[in-house]
């Protein structure tokens, strides 16, 4: 099974610099600078945690439009009183008889047509690509949709759980005094694209660990919540669920609007992957194992 | 350097299978294979379950102030079914309609709509949460249906089933989990026949 004792490194078989392999990165010499040192970066649960957890999300965002598609406007309070939406994504006949996608945020409009409320000739708020099912299916987004909900949340309470055992939330998520400290520096790396080389590279950033935690303890949680919320039955046995998300409408609207959190988190985490080298992040993820060349010792 | 090369060309290869066949059709597919549905609809029976495990009986859904009300209460689906069984019921005023409850409740019964009239009942403000995602609250006359369950403290939602009803709002309930035993039977537009 997987180590969970901490990152141990190993010398790829090309080097013979054995004796640098075991002592500290910051220690190397120049001579050092090609050698790659091998680490064991993501255990088995971990890996699998992530894997499971990408798959949910992509079908969870999918069917969700899906269902949003059905009535493809949001409010805050209780009711969904037409005249009072926040946002609406419709399809809208011009007196040309041309139809266009219009898409309605605080009273001002946006011709959004191809993307929103109208696409492939068809009046619907998210395209046919971004929903699953595809065509407007309901019933079949809600099976979906709650299918991997349940997978969601066995997931989060496997993961929770098991970095709890493993201190793998509390050594490697949560920030330390000296991560804080140097937040300003993390910010400043991230907006010159500067990443960590070296023995830092096999570390999570501070940046890198805020976001993961935010992600752990705000958005799963509220998603989740406001998700159950919106049942009817569960409404009738915690009635005091909805209250804390502004009423049935107000905790759509979250749902809604933490879902595109997500999809936000996403798109930065896969650029960051991308950017960071995409053989090795991906190979740590599903082998576990992260090269980290030899050099330069980012404090 | 050549091992790296070709790692990349199989990752992004794999990378865009795997985006094809969600993005493409393949979900599509797996909607009508049968295997999937049956395992879906089985995900939809232990929601069921568990979220009445997790409500008391006594649970009920929240009432409303008369000026909550909604403006506008949208049908659910339509108001009019349009068949010819429909149709003919209308025409005497549903004067034949029934309504059959079965399942686990020590007294199945069969009610017309006189009977029902002639019933307990009360005045709800309630909000109706379509699947849709819409919510309105209305007001309307439940009738109270007190069922005595054949398991006392594990009673389930009895059975009913209309030879055609009302209107196909029928199949609408709204918001309210009552009491599996104590299950006010309220359709919008049903209320307003009574």
């Amino acid at each position: 099974m997987a180590d969970t004792s901490g990152p141990h490194s190993y010398l790829d078989s090309a080097s013979s610099e054995v004796e640098h392999a075991l002592s500290p990165p910051s220690s190397l010499d120049s001579r050092a600078v090609d050698m790659v040192i091998w680490t064991y970066r993501h255990t088995l649960p971990v890996r699998l945690a992530h894997w499971v957890n990408a798959l949910c999300l992509i079908v969870l965002v999918m069917s969700g439009l899906q269902i949003f598609n059905a009535h493809p406007a949001l409010y805050w309070g209780d009711r969904s009183d037409r005249n009072d939406a926040l946002l609406s994504i419709r399809p809208v006949q011009t007196e040309t008889g041309e139809i266009k996608g219009i898409t309605t945020i605080f009273g001002h409009s946006f011709e959004t047509t191809g993307l929103l409320g109208y696409s492939d000739h068809r009046g619907r708020a998210f395209p046919v690509w971004a929903t699953l099912p595809g065509p407007q299916w309901l019933a079949m987004g809600r099976q979906w949709h709650l299918f991997f909900a349940w997978m969601f949340v066995i997931t989060g309470v496997f993961f929770v759980g098991y970095g709890l055992l493993s201190r793998h939330l509390s050594r490697d998520l949560l920030p330390t005094t000296v991560d804080l400290r140097h937040i300003g520096r993390a910010v400043k790396n991230h907006l010159f694209l500067r990443h960590s080389e070296g023995e830092a590279a096999t570390r999570y950033n501070v940046l890198q660990k805020l976001a993961y935690l935010v992600v752990l303890a705000v958005l799963a949680p509220v998603i989740v919540l406001t998700g159950l919320g919106m049942s009817p039955m569960i409404d009738a046995a915690f009635p005091w669920l909805l209250p804390l998300f502004g009423g049935r409408q107000g905790a759509r609207t979250l749902h809604f609007i933490v879902c595109f959190a997500f999809v936000g988190f996403v798109a930065v985490h896969v650029l960051q992957v991308v950017m960071t080298g995409l053989v090795n992040n991906m190979r740590s993820m599903i082998t576990g194992w992260f090269a980290v060349k030899g050099g330069r010792h980012d404090t | 350097m050549t091992r790296n090369k070709l790692g990349r060309r199989q990752l992004l290869k794999a990378a865009a299978g795997a985006a094809g066949i969600i993005a493409g059709s393949g979900c599509d597919n797996l909607s009508r294979s049968e295997w999937v549905r049956r395992l879906l609809g089985h995900t939809e029976a232990l929601t069921e379950r568990v979220q009445r495990a997790l409500t008391p009986a006594t649970a009920l859904a929240k009432e409303y102030e008369e000026r909550d009300i909604s403006a506008v209460f949208p049908p659910n689906g339509n108001t009019h079914p349009g068949t010819s069984d429909y149709v003919a019921k209308a025409e005497r005023d549903f004067a034949d309609w029934q309504i059959v409850v079965t399942g686990l409740i020590a007294k199945p019964a069969t009610w017309s709509l006189a009977e029902l009239r002639a019933m307990p009942s009360r005045t709800q403000i309630i909000r109706h949460d379509c699947v849709e995602g819409w919510s309105a609250v209305g007001n309307g006359r439940a009738c109270l249906w007190e069922i005595s369950c054949i398991r006392s403290n594990r009673c389930r939602r009895p059975n009913t089933s209309c030879s055609t009803a009302p209107t196909s709002t029928m199949k609408a309930f709204p918001t309210m989990k009552a009491s599996p035993c104590r299950m006010p039977i309220t359709p919008r537009r049903f209320w307003r026949m009574i």
